[in-house]
C-alpha cells in the first residue's frame, strides 16, 4: 500500500473529509487539499496561506507532542490517526481536527503576543500563537469516546455580516412596502438580512466537478 | 512523496542554498542537518535563495532564528532572499522579519520606497 493510498478522503459540495495517518510525511498532502478546499470556498490567496499554515501548525503539534512516544493517548490501542473534517456553515469555514493522542487544550492557551520570544531569539514556542494570529476562533474539546478535536473557524471572506443598521433601514422599507402594518417586523429583519448579505457576494461552495477541476488546476504551490 | 528540494553551491566565502518546497517538521531536519554543517566553520556565510519555498511553518522559522543567532555569534550570516510574495507576508505578519534577515520581494521593496512610512509591514 503507497503512503497515498492510506489518505480517506470524502469530498462532497461543501465539504471535505480528510483522514490520514498521524504521521509527517502527510503534511504535505493535508496542506495541499486544504489549500485546494479554501480557494474553492472563494478565500484570496492570503487567507488560503493562513489557513494553510494554522492547519500546518495544529497537525505538527498533534504529531509531535499528542502522539509522542511516552504520552497518555485516549485510545492506545490505536495507531496514529488524524481525522480533519472541513465545512461551511453560517458564513464560516469550520475546521475540526480530531485525533486521539494525549489531550492539550489550544483554546485555553492562547498567547497575546510573540514579541518577547521574538526579541529574546527564541527557536521555538511560536505555534499556538500562529493558530491563533491566523485564525477567528479557536475551540477544543476532548472525550474519552470522541477524542480531542480543536476546531478552527474562519470567517468566510466578502460576507461580513451586514451592519444592522443597514439591516434596519431595508427592513423599515419592506414595512413600509407593506403598507405599514405591524407584527411582521422579525419576518422584514430576516428578508432584509437575506438580501444585503447574498448582495455582499457570499460565493456558495462549487460542485464537487468543478471542484476537482479547480484541485487540479491551481495545486498548492 | 514530499517535494522538497535543496542544493547547495559555493560562491567565493558564501555558501548559497536553494530550498524548494514546503519546510514544515517532516523538511526541516534536512536543512537543518545542512546548515549546521555549514555554521560549524567560523564566519560561515550562508544565503538561502527561496523563489521556490512554498510555505514555511514554526518549525523553519524558529529554526532560521537558531542558526542567524548562532551565525552572529561567531561573525558569519545568514539571509534569506527572494522570498515569495506569498511566504513573506506570512513571515513578516508574524513580526519574523524584525529578527530574520529576509529581503522583500520586488513589489514590496518598491512598495517601502514609495511609501517608506509602510516598509514596516
Amino acid at each position: 500500500m503507497s503512503e497515498s493510498d492510506k489518505i480517506v478522503l470524502k469530498q462532497s459540495a461543501d465539504e471535505l473529509s480528510v483522514d490520514t495517518p498521524g504521521h509527517s510525511c502527510y503534511l504535505e498532502q493535508i496542506r495541499t487539499l486544504v489549500c485546494a478546499h479554501t480557494r474553492k470556498i472563494g478565500f484570496p490567496e492570503d487567507e488560503v496561506a493562513k489557513i494553510e499554515i494554522a492547519v500546518d501548525e495544529v497537525c505538527s503539534n498533534i504529531i509531535q507532542h499528542a502522539y509522542a512516544a511516552g504520552a497518555k493517548w485516549c485510545w492506545p490501542d490505536r495507531p496514529p490517526e488524524i481525522r480533519m473534517n472541513l465545512r461551511v456553515e453560517q458564513n464560516q469555514l469550520i475546521i475540526a481536527i480530531n485525533h486521539h493522542g494525549a489531550s492539550f487544550d489550544y483554546a485555553a492557551c492562547c498567547p497575546e503576543s510573540i514579541d518577547v520570544r521574538l526579541q529574546e531569539r527564541h527557536a521555538n514556542g511560536y505555534g499556538i500563537f500562529i493558530i491563533w494570529k491566523f485564525m477567528d476562533e479557536v475551540g477544543y474539546t476532548s472525550s474519552d469516546t470522541t477524542g480531542n478535536t480543536i476546531r478552527l473557524i474562519k470567517h468566510l471572506p466578502a460576507c461580513p455580516p451586514p451592519p444592522a443598521a443597514e439591516i434596519a433601514a431595508r427592513a423599515y422599507e419592506l414595512y413600509v412596502q407593506r403598507g405599514r402594518r405591524d407584527g411582521h417586523a422579525w419576518d422584514d429583519w430576516l428578508q432584509a438580512q437575506a438580501e444585503l448579505t447574498q448582495r455582499s457576494g457570499i460565493r456558495l461552495p462549487l460542485t464537487e466537478e468543478s471542484g476537482r477541476a479547480l484541485i487540479e488546476a491551481h495545486p498548492c504551490q | 512523496m514530499s517535494n522538497f528540494r535543496l542544493s547547495q553551491e559555493t560562491r567565493g566565502a558564501v555558501t548559497v542554498v536553494q530550498v524548494a518546497g514546503s519546510l514544515d517538521m517532516e523538511t526541516y531536519p534536512r536543512l537543518e542537518d545542512l546548515l549546521t554543517a555549514q555554521f560549524q566553520q567560523p564566519h560561515a556565510t550562508v544565503l538561502l535563495k527561496c523563489k521556490n519555498l512554498q510555505s514555511i511553518g514554526s518549525i523553519g522559522l524558529g529554526g532560521l532564528i537558531k542558526f542567524t543567532n548562532q551565525s552572529r555569534a561567531q561573525g558569519g550570516n545568514l539571509k534569506l532572499v527572494n522570498v515569495p510574495e506569498r511566504v513573506y507576508k506570512i513571515i513578516a505578519s508574524l513580526g519574523f522579519t524584525r529578527v530574520l534577515q529576509v529581503d522583500p520581494p520586488e513589489d514590496e521593496a518598491l512598495a517601502s520606497i514609495a511609501n517608506p512610512r509602510n516598509c514596516d509591514e
